[in-house]
Order: structure tokens, then C-alpha cells, then sequence
């Protein structure tokens, strides 16, 4: 069994594993900023400031969930905390606070510029996505393993059930924990005895 | 509510049966063509919505009392939880099916079977108390 280290370098494809001290580096200044982000959050008054914050917390968070060998969970930390989140917060306190001082940020044309720079970089990272994938050990052998062995170890035809609720089974439970929760936050918010389901 | 769209409203109700009996054989064959517990369970949350679209909240809330819709979502979760735990009284990991049965694909079939089943239940029922949540305030007003 491989033991699951931070710096385990038979999970890294060849590219990744002349970075081992780099990796330490990448950890420590990852964790400073996870705490020097939190201690913020801990004790800030002022909105904006703990909503940015926020965002910076996931972004860490995430380089931290890559290395410790958790690809899927990056991207979701990825795509829900730091991106949909912060923008769900931001648009909310729009409505409530447009005359507030506090929440007037006058620097938009640099904020438009760096915003700009991003996309550009994501677009150049995207376009090499390809080329990375099809190198990759990770990418080429799971799927296989998955499709040749779903008939003779499970008896199902179909690999996508099979996957998701006997090979994964373990990521659906959280899934169906996930939407159960969901659920029960909505209930919570609009709980009143003033609003009846039927009206009388 | 559709009362305004006679044409809509009579479709609709000759369609709603067919809606149901389609959400169940999404559900039972999720093993061999695409399917499963949260595709069964998003449709038929749509024909208890539709039901309560055209013949009105009194109705379908005597049918579903609104009180059971959280419990048997909880449920659909347990029941998913309980099919990992019977493997720890054979001395296996959790969620291992080979643990319910003696033959090891009939084993694999009935733990899919259940935890799909589980899915179903939690995915419908969330589905619709999210919709009455919001209905309450809406007709409120």
C-alpha cells in the first residue's frame, strides 16, 4: 500500500518530481497565508475585507488539497469557494448597501486591467491542457481499468453506474449528504408560523 | 393555477401518469442503461410539482403532508448509510457489498439496487420541499 506523504513523488508523473523542494516551500507559504488569511476573518468588522478574504482562503486551500493528492476536491474548492461564492456574497450586498461608504471602491480601471490579465492566462493554460492530459499517467490507465474490469468484477453493463455507486460509492454518500443539507438550510431560512403552506 | 391554459392544463393532465411510470423505469434500469437516482428523482420531483400546478396546493399537500417530506428525505439518506454498515458485521471495509449476499454479482446488483433507491427518495423529496418553501410566501402576498 503507498503511504500518503505530502512529498510522495511515486504519485507525480515524471514532469512534477524534479519539484520536491519546491513542493516544501509551496506548503509553507501556503499555510502562512491560510493563517494570516484566518486571523483576518477572526476579527475583521468591515464586510468587503472579510469577503476577500474568504476568496484568499480557498485559493490556498486548494494548492493544499493538490498536494496532498486530491485533484477533484481542488477543482471543487476551486469552482465553488473561491469563484461562486465570493460573487453570490458580492451581489448580495449590492442590493442592501449602495449608499454605504464602505463598500465604494473607486479603483475600477485597475481592477478591469488585472481582471483582463487573468482570463488571458487562463485561456493560454487551457489551450496546453490537451498535450498535458494525453502524457499523464493518471488520465490513460484509471479509465481503462475501469471499463475492462466492470463486467467481470460487478456484472453490470453499464460502467457509469457501476462506477459511481460501487467503484465511488463513498463520494454519492457525500453527494446525497450534500443535497439532504441543502434542503434543510432552505427550511431553515424561511422558517415563520406567520406563512402557512395552505392559506385558510 | 393552469386553468388559464385549457390546452396545456388537459395535456398535461393526461401526460402526468406516463411522467410517473417514465421516472420509475429511469430508476430501475440505472444498471444497464443511463439512469439512476438522481435523474428518477428529478423527474418525478416534476410531476409532484405539475400535480400541484394544476389542481392547487389544498389537494396535494392532503395527498404528501408536508410534515413527511423531510422525513422520508432523511430517510432515503439512512437507508444509504445502512447498506455500508452491514459489511462491518462480516469484518469488511464500509460500503462492501460483497457482504450481502453469497453470490458476488447478485451481491453487487442489491447493493446498487439500495443505494440508488436511497438517492431516489432524498433527491425527490428535497426537490419538492424546496419548491413548497418557496410557494409559501409566494401566494402569501
Amino acid at each position: 500500500m503507498n503511504k500518503r506523504s505530502l512529498f510522495n513523488l511515486e504519485n507525480f508523473s515524471d514532469i512534477q518530481s524534479i519539484f520536491y523542494y519546491e513542493n516544501i516551500l509551496i506548503t509553507i507559504f501556503s499555510i502562512l497565508i491560510i493563517y494570516l488569511s484566518i486571523r483576518v476573518i477572526a476579527r475583521t468588522k468591515n464586510i468587503p475585507e472579510f469577503i476577500i478574504n474568504n476568496s484568499l482562503l480557498s485559493i490556498f486551500l486548494v494548492i493544499l488539497y493538490l498536494l496532498l493528492d486530491a485533484p477533484d476536491v481542488a477543482m471543487t474548492e476551486a469552482a465553488i469557494g473561491a469563484c461562486l461564492s465570493t460573487v453570490i456574497l458580492l451581489e448580495s450586498i449590492k442590493i442592501f448597501n449602495k449608499n454605504n461608504k464602505q463598500f465604494q471602491y473607486n479603483k475600477k480601471f485597475l481592477a478591469l486591467v488585472f481582471c483582463l490579465l487573468l482570463t488571458i492566462i487562463m485561456i493560454y493554460i487551457g489551450c496546453e491542457l490537451n498535450d498535458f492530459a494525453l502524457t499523464s499517467k493518471v488520465h490513460s490507465h484509471v479509465s481503462a481499468y475501469y471499463l475492462n474490469n466492470t463486467y467481470d468484477q460487478i456484472g453490470i453493463k453499464s460502467s457509469v453506474a457501476a462506477i459511481l455507486a460501487s467503484y465511488r460509492g463513498f463520494d454519492t454518500l457525500g453527494e446525497t449528504i450534500v443535497i439532504l443539507t441543502a434542503g434543510i438550510c432552505v427550511i431553515i431560512n424561511f422558517a415563520n408560523n406567520k406563512y402557512p403552506y395552505v392559506k385558510k | 393555477m393552469l386553468k388559464n391554459n385549457l390546452i396545456i392544463h388537459i395535456v398535461s393532465h393526461f401526460i402526468l401518469p406516463f411522467m410517473v411510470v417514465f421516472g420509475l423505469y429511469i430508476q430501475i434500469n440505472g444498471e444497464d442503461s443511463p439512469g439512476g437516482g438522481f435523474q428518477a428523482g428529478a423527474l418525478l420531483a416534476s410531476c409532484i410539482i405539475l400535480f400541484d400546478q394544476l389542481y392547487g396546493v389544498k389537494k396535494t399537500l392532503t395527498q404528501i403532508k408536508h410534515n413527511y417530506m423531510l422525513i422520508i428525505a432523511s430517510i432515503g439518506c439512512l437507508i444509504y448509510i445502512l447498506t455500508g454498515m452491514v459489511s462491518f458485521f462480516y469484518n469488511q471495509n464500509y460500503l462492501n457489498y460483497y457482504s450481502l449476499s453469497f453470490l458476488s454479482n447478485q451481491a453487487q446488483k442489491l447493493g446498487i439496487f439500495l443505494v440508488e433507491l436511497g438517492v431516489l427518495f432524498t433527491v425527490t423529496f428535497t426537490l419538492t420541499l424546496i419548491y413548497f418553501e418557496f410557494k409559501r410566501f409566494y401566494d402569501f402576498k
